[in-house]
Formats: C-alpha cells, sequence, structure tokens
C-alpha cells in the first residue's frame, strides 16, 4: 500500500504533473503541424497557451454567471409556481 | 443468406412478450432482442424494402444505405448493453417503455417517407416521457410534463412542415432538401428535427428532463433521441450554413453550463448539448469529411456518453445522490465503477487511444479545412470545457476530493457491471482500432488520426487544461444552485399562454352563469313541472331497468377516467395503433 501511497501524495503529483507538461512543451518545438490551419499553430507552445488560458477563462466567466445572475435557490421555480 | 428484418418488429414484438410474461422472466428477452437486432443489422443488405401501401400513400418503411446503417449499427449494440444494464430492474413498464422507445429509434432511421417517420417520432416522444416518468419522484413527473409538452411542440412543427411540404410538391418522400431550394415547410421540418437535436435555444428540455429520469432510462435516452434527430439531420439538412454556427454555439453553450452544475447527470446532459454541437457542425459545413466527422462522432459518442450515464447513474443508484456537494472520496469504496467513469471520461475528452480521439477530430479538422476556422477553434476551446468538467471536475470531487462521506452504498449488480465493461471495452477498441468504424462511414476516410502531430496537439491541449483546473480547482468547487437555463423563458411563455387562454374563458364563464341564472332556471322549473307528471304517468314503469344497466356503464367509464396524463396517454397510443392496424387490414 505504501508504494502505492507515493504515487498519490500531492507533491508527488504535482512534480509529475510539471515534468510531463514540459516535455511535452519542448516536443512541440520538434513537432511541428504537416498543414497548419492557422497560423499560430506553428508557433510552439501555442495549444499550451490556449489549453491554460481556455481553461482559467472558461472556469472564471462561468463562475462569474453563476455568482451574479444564472445561480438562484434550489426551489425558485417552486416558489414561481406557488405565487 | 440474408434478408431484411426491420430490427424495429424484434423490439416492438419482445414489447408484447415482456408485456404478457412475469418479470422474472420476461426481463431475458430484452438483451436477447437486442442481441438479435445486432445480427441483423451486420447482415442487412442495402437497398429498399418494407414499401406498403397505406390509405393511398405509398410509404417505405426500410431505406437500408450507409447512412442509416452506422447508425443501425451503434443502436442495436447499445440496445444490448442499456438492457444488460437494466437487467435488474423487475418494473415490467420500464422494459416495455424503453423497448417501444428503441422501436421507434429504429423506425425513424429506416424510413423513407414523411409520414413513417412521424410516426415512429411521435413513439418515440411518448415512450421515453414514461422514462422519465417511471422514476415515480414528484420532480420527474413534473420534468415529464415539461418534456412531453416540448416534445409535442416540436413534433408538431415537423407535422406542420410535411403537410405543406406534400401540398406544395405532392411528395412524401424523404430526401436530402438543397439549401439553395429550401422553402418555408423545409424549415418548419428543420426545426422540428432542431428540438430532438437539442439545438439551443431549444435544448432546455434535455438538462431538464434527463436527471430526472430513472437510472437505466437515462442510459437509453441519452443514445437515441438526440442521435435519431442527427441521423435525419444528416439525411435531410447537410450543408445548412446555419447549422454549422448553431452546432458550434452548442459545443461551447453545453460545457460552460456543465462547468457550474452540481448534478452529476445535469452535467452529462449538458454535455450532450455539446457533444451533439460537434455533429450538427458538421452536418451544417456539410463537407464528405465532416459528414464522415458527424457520424463517426455520433457512433462514438453513443457508447461513451452511455457509459458516463451508466456510471453516474450506477453512483446515484448505489450512494442514492447524483449531487457532487454530497458525494465525494468514493474511488476507496467504488473503485471499479471509477475506472468505468474514466474511461468514458477520456474518451469524450478526446484523448489518444479512446473513440473520442478519432471522431472529435475529424469534424474539427474538417472544419478547418473547409475554410471555417472560426468554427474550428470553438470546437477546440469546448474540447477544452469537455475535458475541464467531465474529464477532470466531475471525477474529482466524486471520487477523489475530501473525505467519504461515510454513506451508506447499496450493492451494485452484477449486470451493471457487465454492461459498463462491454461498454468500456469498446471505448477503448474503437479508441485502438479505428478502421472498425471509418469502414462504416457512408464517405471514404482520407484522415488518419495518429500522427505524431495530432497525439502530441491533443495531449497537450488535455494536458494543459489539466492544469488550469490546478490553478482554479478552488473556485471550481461545486454549490448547490439551480442555474437558470432557456427552461426559465419556456416556463415564461407557458405562463402568458395560460393567462391570455383564461381570461376569455373567466368572461364567458361569468357570462354564462348570469344568464343561467335568470334565464334558464325559471324555464327549467316550468319544464321540470311538466316532465314530472309526464314521468309519473307514463314512463315509470318501462325505465327502471335500463337506468340501472346506464349506471353499470357509468361506473366502468368513470374507472378509466383516472385523471392521470400518463393513462390518457398510453390508453391513446394503445387505441391509437389498434386503429391504424384496423385500417391497414381491413
Amino acid at each position: 500500500m505504501s508504494f502505492f501511497k507515493q504515487f498519490t501524495d500531492a507533491s508527488f503529483l504535482k512534480k509529475a504533473m510539471y515534468t510531463v507538461l514540459s516535455v511535452m512543451v519542448v516536443l512541440n518545438v520538434m513537432i511541428l503541424p504537416p498543414h497548419p490551419h492557422f497560423g499560430a499553430e506553428k508557433i510552439p507552445g501555442f495549444w499550451a497557451v490556449f489549453g491554460v488560458v481556455v481553461a482559467v477563462l472558461l472556469a472564471r466567466l462561468a463562475k462569474g454567471a453563476a455568482h451574479t445572475f444564472l445561480g438562484k435557490d434550489l426551489d425558485f421555480y417552486d416558489k414561481k409556481n406557488e405565487k | 443468406m440474408t434478408a431484411f428484418i426491420h430490427p424495429a418488429i424484434l423490439f416492438a414484438g419482445c414489447a408484447l412478450i415482456v408485456l404478457f410474461l412475469p418479470v422474472r422472466i420476461g426481463r431475458w428477452f430484452p438483451p436477447i432482442a437486442a442481441s438479435l437486432a445486432v445480427y441483423c443489422v451486420v447482415t442487412m443488405p442495402e437497398g429498399s424494402f418494407a414499401t406498403l401501401n397505406y390509405l393511398g400513400m405509398t410509404l417505405n418503411l426500410g431505406r437500408v444505405d450507409a447512412l442509416s446503417l452506422v447508425f443501425a449499427h451503434v443502436f442495436a449494440i447499445q440496445a444490448v448493453i442499456g438492457f444488460i444494464f437494466a437487467f435488474h430492474i423487475t418494473d415490467r413498464a420500464q422494459h416495455v417503455a424503453a423497448l417501444m422507445y428503441i422501436t421507434g429509434a429504429f423506425g425513424s432511421v429506416f424510413a423513407a417517407d414523411y409520414p413513417t417517420l412521424f410516426i415512429f417520432w411521435e413513439l418515440m416522444s411518448v415512450s421515453s416521457t414514461f422514462l422519465v416518468w417511471l422514476r415515480r419522484a414528484p420532480a420527474s413527473t413534473k420534468a415529464g410534463f415539461r418534456y412531453f409538452l416540448f416534445h409535442t411542440l416540436g413534433g408538431l412543427m415537423l407535422l406542420a412542415g410535411l403537410l405543406l411540404r406534400f401540398k406544395a410538391t405532392g411528395s412524401w418522400a424523404f430526401d436530402a432538401v438543397s439549401p439553395a431550394s429550401a422553402q418555408f415547410y423545409d424549415y418548419l421540418i428543420m426545426i422540428g428535427f432542431c428540438v430532438n437535436a437539442a439545438v439551443i435555444p431549444l435544448h432546455a428540455w434535455l438538462p431538464d428532463a434527463y436527471p430526472e429520469a430513472t437510472v437505466t432510462g437515462a442510459v437509453f435516452m441519452s443514445a437515441f433521441t438526440t442521435k435519431t434527430a442527427v441521423y435525419v439531420l444528416l439525411r435531410g439538412f447537410s450543408g445548412f450554413e446555419i447549422l454549422g454556427v448553431m452546432g458550434t454555439l452548442m459545443t461551447l453553450y453545453g460545457v460552460f453550463y456543465a462547468t457550474i452544475e452540481n448534478d452529476t447527470r445535469r452535467i452529462l446532459a449538458y454535455h450532450i448539448v455539446s457533444q451533439v454541437g460537434y455533429m450538427v457542425a458538421g452536418i451544417g459545413i456539410g463537407t464528405a469529411m465532416t459528414v464522415n466527422g458527424a457520424c463517426a462522432h455520433a457512433y462514438a459518442h453513443i457508447l461513451y456518453k452511455g457509459l458516463l450515464f451508466m456510471s453516474a447513474g450506477t453512483l446515484l443508484y448505489a450512494a442514492g445522490t447524483s449531487k457532487l456537494t454530497e458525494l465525494g472520496g468514493l474511488f476507496q469504496r467504488l473503485p471499479l465503477v471509477c475506472l468505468w467513469y474514466m474511461i468514458a471520461a477520456v474518451s469524450i475528452s478526446g484523448v489518444p487511444l479512446f473513440s473520442g480521439f478519432i471522431s472529435k477530430t475529424i469534424t474539427i479538422a474538417g472544419a478547418a479545412e473547409a475554410h471555417h476556422p472560426w468554427l474550428a477553434i470553438g470546437m477546440e476551446i469546448a474540447a477544452v470545457g469537455t475535458f475541464l468538467s467531465v474529464g477532470i471536475k466531475l471525477p474529482y470531487f466524486a471520487f477523489f476530493s475530501k473525505q467519504d462521506p461515510g454513506m451508506k452504498l447499496a450493492p451494485i449488480p452484477l449486470n451493471m457491471h457487465i454492461a459498463m465493461g462491454i461498454s468500456g471495452f469498446l471505448c477503448f477498441f474503437i479508441g485502438i482500432y479505428p478502421q472498425f468504424l471509418y469502414n462504416l462511414l457512408p464517405n471514404v476516410v482520407e484522415y488518419v488520426p495518429y500522427t505524431p502531430w495530432h497525439v502530441l496537439q491533443s495531449s497537450i491541449l488535455l494536458g494543459f487544461t489539466g492544469l488550469g483546473f490546478y490553478i482554479m480547482h478552488k473556485k471550481l468547487k461545486p454549490e448547490a444552485k439551480l442555474n437558470l437555463d432557456f427552461d426559465y423563458i419556456y416556463r415564461l411563455v407557458g405562463r402568458m399562454v395560460v393567462a391570455v387562454a383564461r381570461r376569455p374563458i373567466e368572461v364567458i364563464d361569468i357570462w354564462w352563469s348570469e344568464f343561467y341564472r335568470i334565464g334558464g332556471l325559471k324555464g327549467l322549473l316550468k319544464t321540470a313541472a311538466g316532465s314530472a307528471w309526464f314521468d309519473k304517468a307514463a314512463i315509470d314503469g318501462v325505465v327502471d331497468g335500463s337506468a340501472y344497466t346506464v349506471q353499470k356503464i357509468g361506473r366502468i367509464a368513470a374507472m378509466t377516467q383516472t385523471g392521470r396524463l400518463q393513462d390518457y396517454l398510453s390508453t391513446a397510443l394503445v387505441v391509437g395503433l389498434t386503429v391504424f392496424a384496423l385500417i391497414w387490414f381491413l
């Protein structure tokens, strides 16, 4: 079990994640799209930046909307019906 | 020797068997019927079959070509998986509803004319409503009503369109419409189809009803309703630019809501909107490559979405809740369920070696090659959102994060695991052997998924999405909230219709009561006096006997008047089918 445990350890996982991500970006310098769909694809690391930025923006925007105008109490529609 | 046997006959026949046998025996038949359907579809020759004359129309129930076969193929496989998953259920009505629902799906896929399509289309809509109602919870009853109302609206659009079309062209045939010559009625039909395809803003019935359906019902519904709609859109409306744009918007809209929802099955329902968006976009762009992409994605999607709904349904079955805020840390106690879920999650996210990778990328590459870079970018954004919400957020909060709340878990029947195992194997098999799927597609596939660049691009995109989640994971914590969607507007419209309808009825009612009070009563009193004399003098002796008879008939009739829509609906279905059958035989 302790063998398994070290792989679920948070600091180990963090290190592993950063290593894998950097290896992929290094690979991206060598492997580039043979037929790029848009110009920016030729820049190494474009999809890496794209992935992080979109994920963070999506989380911020969606949660922001939920906290301002989309999110309601769970009995929102039931209360409306009683009126 | 190969012959055309319509799979709908197998399922409808099986429904009859299940209806009359004890359920302990009867429940063996649906998986058998579905396996026979797989055999029928695999050995089915292409061509036009089952043509019949009905009420002066020539109907064609069996159009078999590459396009209908690829959908029939996956429908049959998913039916087998679904019925194995539902095997432990002892509620006969659920099996019958699922069987009739699949009958409708197969009927729609092989229909070559609009009347046939419409009949099977409505059969699907009615029987799927039962899959929601049969959960027998108050929330399901309400959601089922809304679901049924909305699908009736879509069905009426389709009906209006096909009748107007017949009036204008004199033909019932269901064939491809060219975007340049599309008429008003063609658009009506398209909107009818779009309701079932959950094209925004007509989609809100889906995330409203699916999370309230039975555990097994949702598995069936996730496979057939939207994908039959994808099939008919492919058949009729390929190349309509508007669908390309709407499809891409759907991909984004679905992941946006999936990011903030709390109920696991509602998250998955929003992902249906998102994933069907890829297919609708492929249909709208309409090149050979994107049409292939739409078919391939429909095929792969049915399998992994079924697996997602099965594993999330198993969570609900075992833990009694599907809310992320109430789940957590279940990896230790439900490792197998977690495994099945993760296979489906990496498939839908498009991780290399799994089915989504070899299907989703065809549509995206096809969009870019057809000079729609913005649509391709939109779909890439949605791919990030898919992995963020279904690939990481949902499993993280259900299986890994925080302490196990220590709820009692119901034991999971073996058949559920078997079904999920088959599904998981297929997701992986198609991922490593894409030619299996590509050989089924209607156009020649020139796309090669496993190039160094494709694999690296997908890995980078998904890996850095993971980093994005790591940065934002505190903010993404699920909350027990209700998020407004377009159904808010549907409800407003509904309330307005009721208000408008009530006013004239109220006025007439008041006016009538007044008239009755003044004019009616006096007149009645006079007539009554007269008839009372006549009654006493003449009729008493004769009528007494018949009065008892009337009373008895009245009591029987009263028993059928339960006031419950589900009873009326099923009675109407039976009466309707009987009438159609009588007309056909006489």
